[in-house]
């Protein structure tokens, strides 16, 4: 190792050790309580729901069996829809409940978040960048400002506004925008969009409207996105992946993400007109 | 060299059954240590505080998927490296105008660079390009091997060569014009 290397060795513990030393362990770990006891309720309702939807279906069972008489074999009941796992968010608002593609659902090395703002899968197993199992799943709120002006904080913000600003970024070269549909998810308008990132532009994907405000950039990425009027506010769900990815990866990306779309609900769900 | 994954975790005999016991003793172990990492690959404490949180909230939901569990702590640090680049790529941000966490202090070990030279040097880190940031952070910090990197990041062996050269010359440029 020469000194250089040296140097960028004992410079990064330094900066490491004076980072874990300013943490609150302890405070930590009584959010991480918080957390995990809301994974549990989240766990102890799924179980609930489950054993309901498996007890109404052994009645099912039992009382089709009946009428059908005793000397009669029955069919094979195929798989009822509760079957499914869904996804329910704890944290994120407004709480929205989904099924997840399954390249997401049965991958083991799946790593989900979720907070107020945000709810994300990401799947590396296989390896960032290589094929399906790169896909960086993403779902979140994106109460987007204009590109590029973080410091704007503003009410408005109407789901036209985010769907302009990406044209202007098309306009400006930075990404393309390709494959626009009108659709509803959960219920509410929605346009579905893939765009093509082909800047790296600082705050391009817009700002959120917060106090705490986070910036999202335009980094190389492919995304298959849900622009969601939802009560005037823009919810965002995305699908992501290096644009380096083939087109056949691109395209089963995208038939699942459209395909959980239609699994969205929100909870409670709003009716949209009352908007 | 901080740990690499391969401290004692949920593999030895005294390590608790369930699942939350777990979990928390491993926060417990690791939390500061993980904090760390994860500062090194954003640039807000805040951030790495969360990105740490919710690495052990992943490891929590997924601990009965864990084929082995002493592959636990390895997998805090996988999720540590993947929460920080998916906050930058794109979703991080706030970079241009959040600007790094001070009170950074520095460490009686690291005497072997000057306190200036050194704040020089880990601002140059922090402004590598994301990529070669991780390559650097996996490579001298966590002391992984080229071919392990390349499997953490989903790249080739080359890749991360390319990676870690550029960082270095850029380093290397960057020390120069300050001296």
């Amino acid at each position: 190792m020469n000194e250089l290397e040296t140097a960028i060795t004992a410079t990064l513990q330094a900066e490491a050790e004076g980072a874990a030393m300013t943490t609150d362990t302890t405070h930590e770990h009584e959010i991480l309580n918080d957390r995990l006891d809301d994974v549990d309720r989240h766990r102890r309702r799924i179980t609930w729901v489950g054993a309901i939807a498996a007890a109404a279906a052994i009645v099912l069972v039992i009382v089709g069996v009946r009428t059908l008489g005793t000397s009669h074999i029955p069919e094979p009941v195929s798989p009822s829809p509760s079957s499914v796992p869904r996804h329910v968010t704890t944290a994120f608002r407004p709480t929205v409940s989904l099924v997840v593609p399954a390249w997401v659902r049965d991958s083991t090395s799946a790593i989900s978040t979720e907070n107020d703002r945000e709810a994300k899968w990401s799947v590396c197993d296989g390896g960032c960048g290589k094929g399906p199992s790169s896909v960086l799943a993403v779902i979140l709120v994106a109460s987007v400002l204009d590109p590029r002006s973080p410091t704007g904080y503003s009410a408005a913000n109407q789901p036209e506004k985010f769907l302009a600003s990406l044209q202007r970024s098309e306009a400006a070269g930075s990404l393309a925008i390709t494959d626009r549909s009108t659709t509803t998810v959960g219920g509410f308008p929605a346009i579905v969009l893939t765009i093509d990132e082909r800047r790296n532009v600082s705050n391009g994907f817009g700002c959120e409207i917060a106090p705490d405000q986070r910036c999202y950039d335009l980094s190389s990425d492919w995304d298959r996105l849900a622009v969601v009027d939802y009560h005037g506010s823009t919810l965002v769900l995305a699908a992501s992946t290096n644009r380096s990815a083939t087109d056949a990866v691109k395209a089963d990306i995208a038939a699942q993400f459209d395909q959980m779309l239609t699994t969205v609900r929100f909870d409670p769900r709003p009716s949209p007109s009352a908007s | 060299m901080a740990g690499n994954g391969t401290d004692a975790g949920p593999g030895s005999d005294s390590f608790p059954t369930s699942s939350r016991a777990a979990v928390t003793a491993l926060f417990l172990a690791h939390h500061r240590r993980l904090v760390g990492l994860a500062s090194l690959l954003v640039d807000d404490h805040g951030s790495a505080e969360e990105i740490v949180q919710d690495a052990f909230e992943s490891l929590y939901k997924r601990w009965n998927g864990l084929r082995d569990p002493s592959t636990a702590v390895a997998y805090l640090d996988r999720s540590i490296v993947y929460g920080a680049r998916s906050w930058v790529r794109r979703r991080v941000t706030a970079r241009s105008f959040v600007p790094p966490e001070a009170g950074v202090l520095p460490s009686a070990e690291s005497a072997i660079v000057d306190g200036r030279r050194k704040e020089e040097l880990a601002l140059a880190i922090r402004e590598l390009p994301q990529r070669q940031r991780e390559v650097v952070v996996l490579r001298y910090y966590l002391d992984l091997s080229e071919e392990q990197i390349a499997t953490w990041l989903g790249v080739s062996t080359g890749s991360v060569k390319r990676h870690a050269f550029r960082a270095t010359a850029a380093l290397q440029k960057r020390m120069e014009a300050w001296a």
